[in-house]
């Protein structure tokens, strides 16, 4: 008895010493709400769904030079034609949720962050673990670890947010400002 | 007047190439907590626009294209990170070299401007006096392995003072004001699968490694001018994130001695060095 316990001992030491710590991560920022808030303030808005059609879809990919991977546009619009689209980036190990102001004069007023996913490499080339993130509200998150505030490591590239922002002004060019 | 509960706030934006995350918590109501992280993201802004190599207008630019011609006016940030960038350089004998942008290029790291520099210039060709830069020889300079520390400082030291914590992180580099026995995880591989946890050693850490530029990689050996060729993680504490920022590329050409070739020179910056290498921690 003892001498097995012994031995599972020194096999999860040995594990332990062998495998550093692994972790799925995902990080909430701010909900829609708090976002909304952060960029346009108490201003009035009313939610408005878009559908793109896929004559829309490929002006905005050649314009934009940024692949349209959803037709579902969720935003929301003021009076003043002032917009905020929540949108989600996916990136090479990233998968971004993130709200995007837009003024009535195609300027992006600002950018927020709401979720940030980090994945495995594989995952991310598979269709049905992508397909979980479209049409999932921001509370539909994959495990958070809210005990470790702070991750540090080479610096990450924010490319996809940059492309998903000049798709999402494209978009605005091509469509939202004519509504 | 009883003291106003705790608050707090956490938000991240994409700024300085890479994804900027502040979290304050603080004696203060809701609106004020979001003044006070506009300021803290507006001046990391404006250190983004004056020191990044990528864009044409940036301040940088400027210096890159006309200081060999005539001395360039410089905004007191650049100026301050100009004569830190100098001392380090000073202190390493040359292994923290902000005049390794060229490589850079010639690697596809960085755009090129389309000047045609003096492959014997190195960072003591960059002369500052008196709120002037001047090269003496036609050179340019990246402040990649330091502007985002610096930016963070900038951030931080707005903000430190009006709360009970904060942590400012510029996609790893970062600064925390309750350091004592925070976990913080180090990223070990491109997959981001693994990740090691350490506790705080100090207010600041930066990690440096190249798993992201696959096939390339960003650290330049100054005396060489060749990349580093390992896929060490190196990681480094400091009192200020600036000084952490700069101090990985050294030890990040240093690693193969896990740290010990310039013990004294990062004593010397109160500084303390962490290795790693694919499994396990080094040093």
């Amino acid at each position: 008895m003892k001498r097995r316990a012994f031995i599972r001992s020194i096999a999860a030491s040995l594990v332990g010493f062998l495998a550093p710590v692994r972790r799925s991560y995902a990080k909430t920022y701010v909900t829609p709400e708090q976002a909304k808030n952060l960029i346009w303030g108490a201003l009035d808005m009313v939610p408005k769904a878009i559908q793109l059609s896929d004559d829309q879809q490929s002006i905005i990919e050649n314009s934009s030079g940024v692949w349209v991977r959803s037709k579902n546009i969720k935003a929301l619009v003021s009076a003043e034609n002032h917009w905020l689209i929540y949108d989600t980036v996916i990136g090479k190990h990233e998968n971004i949720d993130l709200a995007v102001g837009i003024t009535n004069q195609g300027k992006v007023s600002g950018v927020e962050i709401m979720v940030y996913r980090e994945s495995y490499g594989y995952q991310i080339m598979n269709r049905r673990w992508l397909a979980q993130f479209f049409n999932k509200s921001h509370a539909d998150n994959l495990k958070i670890d809210r005990n470790v505030v702070n991750i540090s490591g080479a610096t990450l590239s924010c490319v996809h947010v940059t492309d998903g922002v000049n798709r999402l002004t494209q978009t605005w060019q091509q469509v939202l400002r004519w509504l | 007047m009883a003291l106003m509960k705790l608050n707090s706030i956490l938000r991240c934006k994409p700024l300085l190439g890479t994804y900027v995350e502040i979290s304050m918590t603080a004696r203060r109501s809701d609106a004020d907590l979001v003044a006070l992280s506009n300021r803290a993201f507006a001046a990391i802004q404006s250190i983004d626009q004056a020191m990044s190599f990528h864009r044409p207008t940036s301040e940088l630019t400027y210096i890159n294209r006309h200081a060999y011609r005539y001395a360039c006016v410089l905004s007191p940030a650049m100026e301050e990170v100009l004569v830190q960038a100098a001392e380090i350089s000073r202190q390493s004998d040359g292994l923290f070299d902000i005049t390794v942008a060229p490589d850079l290029i010639a690697q596809g790291l960085l755009p090129d401007l389309g000047i045609r520099p003096d492959h014997r210039a190195a960072w003591d060709d960059v002369v500052v006096t008196k709120g002037r830069v001047r090269f003496r020889k036609p050179l340019m300079i990246d402040l990649g392995g330091i502007a985002k520390g610096y930016a963070v400082d900038r951030a931080f030291s707005l903000c430190e003072g009006e709360c009970v914590d904060l942590t400012v992180n510029a996609g790893g580099d970062l600064r925390t004001k309750l350091w004592q026995k925070k976990p913080v995880l180090i990223r070990q591989n491109r997959r981001h699968t693994r990740l090691f946890q350490v506790d705080m050693r100090d207010t600041a850490l930066a990690t440096s490694a190249s798993y992201y530029e696959s096939g390339k990689n960003p650290i330049i050996y100054p005396k060489t001018r060749q990349s580093m060729k390992h896929g060490r993680v190196v990681s480094m504490f400091a009192a200020n994130c600036m000084m952490a920022d700069a101090l990985t590329k050294i030890l990040s050409i240093d690693s193969e001695s896990q740290g010990t070739n310039h013990r004294a020179l990062y004593q010397r910056f109160n500084a303390k060095p962490m290795v790693f290498n694919s499994h396990a921690l080094m040093a």
